[in-house]
């Protein structure tokens, strides 16, 4: 039965500091399905990333509840989130953030590893994906050793390699120029299709955010489904 | 995990490839566990040789015994030994007559024995049968070796040679090798029949001992029978009693090397905070990846325990090599103020190496324990914010204050009572070396708001964010200066104390050695002066004044003693009293009453007014305590007291050594040269010396028992270098990036090299600033805590300003070379290629 | 004749101690044969005994022993056999030269042994020392011969013989006959007596008081017993052959009253076994008629007595009479095996030929093996008349066998 995969609801989460408090969600609600590609659409600061690491379990919420797959991730403990999220998420950054001290392959092959997968099945996947993401020649490279549309699809790679059923993407052609931008997307969208894997793709470019099935604004802390043309 | 669990996981494998690039912190943090585990190691195993030689040392000369018959400085006749078996028949009993010889130069322990007596006692069983036993009890020079003594001597049997003993050169044959099951026990000793060694040790008609195994019955029986100038002492007590002198001195030397080891656990804690704070990201990447807390606690406990362990293993195997050279430094001072040893040999203890590892594993356990913990907490990539961090840390400071301001004040609460235990006043050391530390961040921020309040107009922009940085970087500055001044203080704590100590015994001498010419037995303790030649010498033209003194061994309540019977007292300028009844130095005159050495007084809680029970040749006589000396020959206590006193109650007038005052008219090397004439004519056994050749002895009998400390502390000023080395290169290399961007903002390469330089150096001297304190006042613990309890001696107090000065040199000088490389690195290398590496 | 023994004192270092005694394959000859004499005095002639003097140590000679034994009852009727022994061996002839009070010359050895004849048990112990400081000796006046606290003493002033007072203890010049300084009549006690002998061990003690009934009795030709054919292989010898004897014998620990006879042998020598000489049987026996006889066969390497094999029938008034090898027939009726597999003969058939007697001589208890650093049967025995096979007499026996 293809329910809701994702359901967020009235989400609040304020930062303090010191005496200062800032309010990022205000109620935030979301349902996403099954093999959906969302686009989060927002200006900078306007608490995108927040959603994103509520959603995977990384930050805490105030109040609200986030359930993904069924599972209400504000209650599981941090121990339990963490292993949830080693199972079933994928996450890609802006800027990579790949394990410097290991290769390419080996960026890839980690989630395996934590997954306790077979020595046979990290080796068949890895080099499957290094194909897929067409950098099975720089392999045993160290993320030094590559440009940045490489390290990036290398960060795709290794989201996507023990099969989650979330893809969570930050601005992932944020520090790209346009071309591998565009390159580094279409990977993302292929192999996510393929899988029928739900992503969420956390962007403030429309042009990006238009490549998705839907795209949902934050503003204010709150998400509303975007509805016609909308300028920024 | 992997199918092949051998092969390395990926975050192993990660882990292992960060420990290679920052290889120069890894291998400093090597090299200061390692030194740490090699000082704990070699302390610990040179104890326990000594430990063990001292063990066997009684052992082999005691043997099966229970009780043990003492004369008084004449020994024992033998017909008391005849009259216990005749008499008595108490058959488990031998005779011995024993004195220390040398045989080309090397010291034995020269045992004259019954063969038959012995072989009742089961004790010094030599082999001897047919013409090797008719030889050693019919020929006049006949002495057995153990087998390895002989080989080492290249001696065969029935070969000549001489020994030294009593003065003169003695020929001798080896009638008899006997094999040994404990070769190290018997390798210093020279056997012989009873005969033989009276005639060797020229000591006619006198036993030193009698040695008994006795039941109860036996006991009481002996007890009433016994001539009361003798004395019946229960062997083991007697053991005991002599090994707990030395146990003060040996648990000293293993808290000396314990405080290197925390030096190195700081250094562990350190270099193992900062790697965690290096890796900041790659452990929020984990995070993100889903890696739990309790895999990467375990990730980075283990990476430093597997550091650990090997470091241990490099520092047990350096600290073997290490412990040979220390077992003879200790021996020899155990030799010097307690016992003589007359076993040598280098004993591996394997508990030594278990316990060098497991302290160097537990200690880094300890260590990295909050690091790893910390690191737990990283969290993930995505919401990492640097300033947060910093600002944990910094809410931590005052924190930090509070909880080390307590442990100082609990350590002080400890030493604070007069009697305490001797590990009472180690756990105080530690907690205010530890409190302090914890302090230590706070007081680098106080510092460097002061410094950029203070000279503020005269710091440059450079400058300022030299000194900003390290308060902005209280986290990875804080500890590393922190471990540092750890590390310096010690140098400083026991560099204090040895020198305090010199002084104080240098002052002591100048007071107590004031004559101008000793004159002695060239052997210590053979007989003395003949009564002819003190008169000839008083005679001498240019003598003012001389004083005789007698010094023997007697048994006392608390065991052995030296006493030292003495004529005139020089209005007490010989004797530096610390304490003592009204009219002290009128009573001792009339041979009212005793003195008491301050180690004895201490250890046995005496002071003036109380009593001692001595065994005199009238039995045992309890002596009023007129006054307590300050003495630094003895840590086991000696007893002075008037001539006249003494020849009260010991039948002996012999004279040990006289010393002669010269007339104001007369040079001291003319009354010298005047006494050695006089000498000459009357043979070779007397020996004549200046009050300044005597100090020189003494002297260098206090520098050879400091040797060892002043070898560990050379080790800790070592282990103290390598901590600052590392932990600041290691903060500087880390900054590579920003200073690239520097670079990149236009900053030279100079004025960067000139920052890193100011920042290390900066940090460096607010660690030797903040180690003056703490050195001072662990010297203060040492000298007033430490060392009283465990020889009894107090010091005057003397901070040279030589140990100051090289504690500020060795943490700049290493805070400027452990800059040089980084900023080198700085300032060569292109920032673009430095912003590239992430 | 009990001289084997003296070399135990220099086996005695050998490191061991005196519980574990080791088989001694020793060869006896060496020491009580003709090696390494010199500077000792040899027994060549017939000397003159005075006495007490004699009692004390003879030091130009090598070997010398004192030898008790005795056979004694309690009130109850528990029998009991007693030996103890000093024996003295020098190293040197000379006295060890320096003035230390423990140079050596002499060593000393002593033997005890209680044997519980009801109970089956025998006890034995042993003692060791150099001689010097006053550790161990044999002197008179007062007669004292001691190892420790093993003593024998005599408390009532020493018998003085006529000429004693005027000749020094080396003197052998008296021109009386020993046998006339002695009362004949048995009833009448030497004055010299009674002796006392102290022996205290673990196991054991003896405090006895001896009285000799009859005066010593000379052996061989007029003391001087040859043992061997070799000139100078020969001892003085001399026994009380019947000591009245009585005190009180503590065997662990409780204590009892005894009575009885003791012989007491003095013998000494520098050397007296050939080469060819591998042991020897000893007996002393005491008759209940008053009368004793004291016989020993020397044994050769084949084990069969050899011609100095002789004895002393002493009659009822302490008069002697040689028994001359010739005159005894022996014969082994059954032997005793030690845990070492020796055989000691423990039942024996004897014929005096000139008295036309025969006795069986029967051990008290089979295993009375001293069992010390040197080994050997030394025991108490009954005798029985072999016709009759009634209880005759009682005495000890002797038998050292070299393996």
């Amino acid at each position: 039965m293809p329910g809701p995969f994702i359901q967020i609801d009235q989400l609040h989460r304020t930062y303090r500091e010191g005496d200062q408090s800032q309010p990022v969600l205000r109620g935030a609600s979301l349902t996403i399905q099954v093999g959906e590609m969302v686009a989060l659409l927002g200006r900078s600061g306007s608490g995108k990333s927040t959603l994103l690491n509520v959603i995977s379990g990384i930050d805490r919420v105030d109040s609200g509840t986030v359930m993904v797959d069924g599972v209400d991730l504000t209650k599981l403990s941090e121990r339990d989130n963490t292993l949830f999220r080693r199972r079933h998420i994928g996450f890609i950054y802006q800027f990579f953030n790949l394990v410097p001290t290991l290769t390419a392959a080996e960026n890839i092959a980690l989630v395996l590893e934590l997954n306790r997968c077979s020595r046979a099945e990290i080796e068949e996947k890895t080099d499957h994906l290094l194909r897929a993401i067409d950098l099975a020649a720089q392999g045993d490279r160290f993320p030094d050793q590559l440009a940045g549309g490489e390290q990036q699809r290398v960060a795709i790679a290794r989201a996507l390699v023990h099969s989650p059923k979330l893809v969570l993407a930050d601005e992932v052609t944020g520090n790209l120029d346009a071309e591998t931008g565009q390159r580094v997307l279409a990977l993302l969208k292929d192999l996510t299709v393929r899988n029928r894997t739900t992503l969420v793709l956390v962007t403030h470019s429309l042009a990006v955010a238009q490549s998705a099935d839907r795209i949902v604004t934050l503003e204010d802390g709150l998400l509303a489904e975007r509805q016609g043309h909308f300028a920024w | 995990m992997l199918a092949h669990p051998f092969e390395a996981s990926l975050l192993g494998r990660s882990a292992w490839r960060f420990t290679r690039q920052h290889r120069w912190q890894s291998s400093l943090t090597f090299i200061g566990v390692m030194l740490g585990v090699c000082m704990v190691v070699a302390v610990d195993l040179a104890n326990s040789s000594a430990r063990r030689a001292f063990e066997l040392s009684l052992a082999t000369v005691t043997g099966p015994i229970t009780h043990q018959i003492i004369g008084g400085p004449g020994g024992i006749s033998a017909s008391v030994y005849t009259g216990l078996r005749t008499e008595l028949g108490l058959r488990a009993s031998a005779p011995l007559v024993t004195g220390q010889v040398s045989i080309a130069g090397q010291p034995f322990t020269l045992m004259g024995t019954d063969p038959f007596s012995e072989s009742t006692l089961e004790r010094f069983s030599l082999g001897l049968t047919g013409n090797g036993l008719s030889q050693a009890l019919l020929s006049d020079d006949a002495v057995m070796l153990a087998a390895r003594a002989a080989y080492k001597l290249n001696l065969r049997v029935d070969q000549q040679f001489d020994i030294r003993a009593a003065g003169r050169n003695l020929p001798v044959t080896l009638a008899g090798i006997f094999p040994s099951d404990n070769p190290a026990a018997t390798e210093s000793l020279l056997f012989a029949d009873i005969a033989v060694a009276e005639r060797l040790l020229n000591r006619l008609g006198r036993l030193d001992r009698i040695d008994l195994i006795l039941d109860s019955n036996d006991r009481i029986k002996l007890q009433e029978w016994l001539p009361a100038d003798l004395q019946l002492v229960e062997s083991e007590a007697r053991n005991e009693s002599l090994q707990q002198m030395t146990d003060a001195f040996h648990i000293n030397l293993t808290a000396m090397s314990l405080l290197a080891l925390l030096v190195a656990a700081l250094l562990i804690y350190n270099t193992v905070t900062l790697s965690v704070l290096q890796r900041r990201k790659t452990l929020g990447i984990y995070r993100s990846l889903g890696v739990t807390g309790r895999e990467i606690f375990a990730l980075i406990l283990s990476e430093s325990m597997l550091l650990s362990l090997l470091a241990s293993i490099a520092g047990v195997l350096l600290g073997l090599l290490l412990g040979q050279f220390l077992v003879q430094l200790v021996t020899r001072t155990v030799n010097d103020l307690f016992f003589t040893l007359h076993v040598t040999a280098f004993l591996i203890d394997p508990f030594s190496l278990v316990k060098g590892l497991s302290l160097g594993l537990g200690f880094t356990m300890l260590a990295a324990t909050p690091a790893a913990f910390e690191a737990t907490r990283s969290p993930p990539v995505s919401v990492q914010q640097r300033s947060a961090l910093e600002q944990r840390w910094r809410g931590r400071v005052p924190m930090l204050l509070v909880a080390g301001v307590v442990m100082l004040l609990l350590g002080a609460l400890l030493v604070r009572s007069e009697q305490g235990s001797l590990l009472e006043g180690f756990i105080a050391l530690t907690l205010m070396v530890l409190g302090f530390c914890l302090m230590v961040p706070a007081l680098v921020m106080l510092l460097t708001r002061a410094l950029l309040i203070l000279f503020a107009p005269f710091l440059t922009g450079t400058a300022r964010m030299s000194v900003r940085g390290i308060s902005a970087g209280i986290s990875r500055t804080g500890m590393a200066v922190a471990a540092l001044t750890v590390a310096v203080s010690v140098t400083i704590g026991v560099g204090v104390m040895i020198s305090s100590f010199r002084h104080t015994v240098v002052t002591w001498l100048e007071q107590s050695i004031n004559g101008d010419v000793y004159v002695s037995r060239v052997e210590r303790f053979d007989g003395g002066l003949t009564p002819d030649l003190v008169d000839h010498l008083q005679r001498l033209p240019g003598v003012a004044l001389t004083t005789t003194n007698r010094i023997v061994n007697v048994e006392t309540e608390y065991g052995p003693m030296r006493v030292l019977a003495m004529t005139r007292s020089q209005g007490d300028k010989r004797m530096p009293i610390k304490e003592g009844v009204a009219d002290a130095a009128e009573l001792f005159e009339r041979g009212r009453g005793v003195f008491v050495s301050e180690p004895l007084a201490y250890h046995q809680q005496l002071e003036s007014g109380g009593e001692i029970s001595v065994y005199t040749d009238k039995g045992a006589h309890r002596f009023a305590i007129l006054g307590v000396f300050y003495d630094y020959t003895s840590s086991r206590g000696v007893i002075r007291l008037h001539r006249d006193l003494y020849r009260q109650w010991w039948d002996d007038d012999s004279i040990t050594g006289l010393t002669l005052y010269r007339s104001t008219a007369t040079g001291q090397e003319d009354l010298l040269g005047r006494v050695r004439d006089t000498l000459q004519s009357q043979g070779s056994q007397w020996r004549a010396a200046s009050n300044r050749e005597i100090r020189q002895v003494i002297l260098d009998i206090f520098d050879r028992t400091f040797l060892i400390t002043h070898v560990l502390r050379m080790l800790a000023v070592l282990v103290a270098f390598v901590g600052v080395l590392s932990a600041l290169m290691a903060l500087q290399l880390e900054r590579l990036r920003e200073f690239a961007i520097l670079r990149a903002t236009g900053m030279t390469p100079w004025q960067i090299a000139c920052m890193v330089l100011g920042q290390t150096g900066l940090m460096g001297m607010f660690a030797g600033l903040l180690a003056l304190p703490l050195g001072l006042l662990m010297a203060e613990i040492l000298i007033e805590v430490i060392n009283r309890r465990a020889f009894g001696w107090s010091m005057q107090h003397l901070v040279p300003a030589g140990v100051l000065t090289e504690a500020l040199f060795v943490s700049l000088a290493a805070a400027l070379l452990a800059g040089a490389y980084p900023a080198f690195k700085a300032s060569s290398s292109l920032p673009a290629q430095a912003l590239r590496e992430e | 004749m009990r001289a084997a023994r003296l070399l135990m004192p220099i086996l005695l270092l050998t490191a061991c101690s005196e519980r574990a005694a080791e088989p001694v394959a020793l060869n006896l000859t060496d020491i009580l044969g003709g090696s390494d004499v010199e500077g000792f005095e040899r027994a060549y002639q017939p000397r003159e005994f005075h006495f007490p003097k004699d009692h004390a140590a003879h030091p130009g000679f090598r070997n010398e022993w004192w030898y008790f034994t005795g056979n004694v009852a309690d009130p109850q009727g528990s029998r009991y056999g007693y030996q103890v022994t000093f024996f003295r061996t020098a190293i040197s002839p000379m006295a060890r030269s320096g003035e230390s009070s423990w140079a050596v010359r002499d060593l000393w050895m002593a033997h005890a042994a209680v044997t519980d004849i009801n109970g089956r048990r025998h006890h034995a112990s042993q003692r060791f020392s150099r001689a010097n400081p006053g550790l161990a000796g044999a002197s008179i006046n007062p007669l004292r011969v001691w190892l420790d606290d093993w003593q024998l003493t005599a408390n009532a002033p020493d018998f003085q013989d006529s000429d004693s007072q005027n000749s020094d203890p080396g003197s052998t010049s008296s021109q009386k006959g020993p046998q006339n300084q002695y009362p004949q009549n048995t009833d009448s006690p030497i004055k010299e007596f009674p002796w006392h002998l102290n022996i205290r061990d673990e196991d054991f003690s003896l405090q006895l008081s001896l009285i000799a009934l009859k005066a010593p009795v000379l052996h061989g030709d007029q003391g001087l017993s040859q043992k061997s054919t070799t000139r100078g292989n020969a001892s003085y010898y001399y026994s009380y052959s019947r000591l009245d004897t009585a005190g009180q014998l503590c065997l662990q620990g409780s204590c009892t009253a005894v009575a009885g006879l003791s012989w007491f042998d003095r013998e000494w020598s520098t050397s007296s076994l050939d080469a060819e000489q591998s042991g020897w049987d000893w007996f002393s026996l005491q008759f209940d008629s008053g009368e004793e006889l004291m016989y020993y066969q020397l044994l050769d390497l084949a084990g069969q007595a050899d011609s100095n094999s002789s004895g002393s029938w002493i009659d009822r008034q302490g008069r002697r009479r040689a028994v001359a090898r010739s005159e005894i027939e022996l014969e082994v009726l059954s032997e005793w095996q030690s845990q070492a597999g020796q055989l000691y003969p423990v039942r024996w058939r004897m014929d005096y030929l000139p008295d036309a007697k025969s006795w069986v001589v029967q051990a008290a208890v089979q295993d009375q093996l001293m069992d010390l650093a040197i080994r050997y049967w030394e025991g108490a025995v009954e005798v029985y008349d072999t016709q009759s096979m009634r209880l005759v007499g009682r005495g000890y026996l002797e038998m050292t066998r070299s393996m």
